[in-house]
């Protein structure tokens, strides 16, 4: 490469240069790479072993609801085990545990902190509960003492286990339960004993009655089973379940990305809301935000950034699918809400496909909540979660 | 390591190309993990397909196409905190010789930058490929490349402008 007559064009050469002795040595990388491969062929052999057995239980189920049995009976809520007064659970990934009962969400109230240098002021943390999205970047440890705030996050994916002692009494935790890697931070004792000492196997359920695997974690496309949400009666409660296809290198964690629970009014409200709604779907259709400089512009730029090499197996999808497990006094009846790919947006309870309104969506997918869109959202439906643009 | 007699040449390809793709990917993400994950993650891809990728000409390109598009992280404008990106301190650029000052700052511009953005730069101002050698790698007309380069590079100008103001007080 020769020299730049443009200065500016002269300094990216240099620093560019300069910085690629930086990079990683190549030591070991294939061989990574061909563990990597042997697990993933490995994983599928398996897969489809239990594709073949579920087929089989597939038929006898089919018959069992042809002889007048029903895929969908009522069954009574999951009751979520009780939480000391002030503590609630959070589970991910197949895990769960006790925090206290105002702690917010590591989306909402995460990165608390600027990099030192940064020119811009801190911004006041809370304690919170992270997941998996980003974890390596998202979970900042602020370095001024009086920035840091305690968390727990779920699939800590590059925290080696092991105690961490920092300064002022603060000290980082993380332990491997079930396969996912779990890091408690803080400066309070007692308080790091009680999280830990609750921290569990989720089970095949888990607290808030969501099964830890779901085939809509993979196969967001999945339609559910059952007589549609019109005729459940009336409704008792919701298990509010969030999947994602996304795993970290070399991980094979349960889809499971949060969970919570409605009841009563809540729940009966939820239900209304997506029954009013308008059949098909959406909001999908084309949009122009000129100011998007992060997100696609077009649902067309929207399709050719996620059908790409790296990117989730069902674009039109994205990475993340709600499933509503309404309890009603008839019947259970499962829904699904799609809301983070380039396509497709609404909910679908097997019979009857509706769009997403902002009455089913902000109590489901707002940031307070566990269930946020940790993967990002197209602008259509920002414009339904967002109350003043 | 992939199917049949196609495995050595994935594995030599591999061996041979892995320390400039780390490189690149390094560049493109400015962090030595996130560049081993995407370099191994996009190899991983391409593996079981490697045949047909081999076939459609342009391997390479695959590769750099998946490790550029590695970063899962989609739009992230929902998110509160989403304006949260390390500003470049301009202040701590003023004590030190102009070329490192400027070579620094080239850098930490990079790291403001959208990640196709970026790996436009990288493939203009470190491989030195021409715009219809980079649209091929990143899915987008030779124009498109031209207007990013073109805008990284009116940015930097600004920044070396606003450091040269700070250091002339």
């Amino acid at each position: 490469m020769t020299g730049h007559a443009d200065p500016a064009a002269a300094a990216f050469e240099r620093a560019l240069q300069l910085h690629a002795h930086d990079a990683p040595a190549a030591d070991g990388l294939v061989e990574r790479v061909r563990a990597r491969v042997d697990r993933r062929r490995r994983n599928r052999r398996w897969i489809g072993s239990l594709l073949a057995a579920a087929a089989v239980a597939g038929i006898v189920l089919v018959a069992a609801w042809m002889a007048g049995g029903s895929p969908a009976k009522r069954s009574e809520p999951a009751q979520p085990p009780p939480a000391p007064d002030g503590w609630k659970w959070e589970s991910s990934r197949g895990v769960e545990v006790l925090v206290p009962g105002t702690w917010g969400d590591g989306m909402t109230y995460g990165r608390a902190c600027w990099p030192l240098g940064s020119e811009q002021p801190p911004i006041p943390g809370k304690p919170h509960v992270g997941r998996a999205t980003d974890s390596a970047n998202d979970r900042l440890i602020c370095p001024r003492v009086e920035d840091r705030v305690s968390l727990v996050w779920f699939d800590d994916y590059r925290a080696k286990p092991g105690i961490r002692e920092h300064d002022h009494g603060w000290v980082e935790e993380t332990r491997v339960v079930a396969g996912v890697k779990v890091t408690v931070f803080t400066n309070d004792d007692a308080l790091h004993d009680k999280v830990m000492d609750s921290l569990r196997p989720a089970g095949d359920t888990d607290v808030y009655g969501c099964p830890v695997h779901h085939p809509v974690g993979e196969h967001p496309d999945t339609r559910p089973s059952g007589g549609g949400l019109a005729t459940v009666g009336h409704v008792d409660a919701i298990s509010v379940c969030s999947y994602t296809s996304h795993q970290e290198p070399g991980e094979d964690l349960p889809p499971l990305l949060a969970s919570s629970r409605l009841t009563g009014a809540a729940a009966q409200k939820i239900v209304d809301a997506i029954l009013a709604a308008p059949e098909g779907s959406g909001p999908n259709g084309d949009w122009e935000d000129p100011l998007a400089t992060q997100q696609p512009a077009s649902m067309e730029e929207c399709r050719k950034f996620m059908d790409a090499p790296g990117k989730p197996n069902y674009p039109d999808y994205g990475y993340q699918t709600l499933l509503l497990i309404v309890h009603g006094s008839q019947r259970d009846q499962q829904v699904v809400v799609r809301f983070s790919g380039c396509n497709y947006h609404g909910t679908d309870d097997g019979q009857v496909e509706r769009q997403l309104t902002a009455s089913v969506a902000r109590p489901l997918l707002g940031v307070e909540g566990p269930n946020y869109p940790y993967y990002g959202v197209t602008t259509p439906i920002v414009d339904l979660l967002v109350v003043h643009r | 390591m992939g199917d049949g007699d196609e495995a050595p040449d994935f594995e030599a390809w591999a061996r041979a190309r892995g320390p400039a793709l780390l490189k690149f990917a390094y560049l493109v993400t400015g962090d030595r993990g996130r560049a081993e994950e995407a370099v191994q993650d996009a190899l991983v891809s391409v593996c079981p397909r490697w045949r047909r990728i081999v076939r459609g000409g342009n391997p390479e390109a695959y590769v750099r196409r998946s490790i550029v598009n590695a970063d899962r992280a989609l739009w992230r404008r929902f998110r509160r905190r989403e304006t949260l990106v390390a500003g470049v301190p301009l202040v701590a650029l003023v004590d030190v010789a102009d070329e490192v000052a400027t070579r620094d700052a080239a850098w930490g511009l990079c790291s403001t930058l959208p990640r196709r953005q970026r790996a436009a730069v990288v493939l203009r101002y470190y491989e030195g490929l021409s715009d219809a050698e980079i649209g091929a790698i990143l899915g987008c007309s030779p124009s498109t490349v031209r207007s990013q380069i073109h805008r990284a590079l009116a940015a930097l100008r600004q920044r070396l402008r606003i450091q040269e103001e700070v250091e002339q007080g």
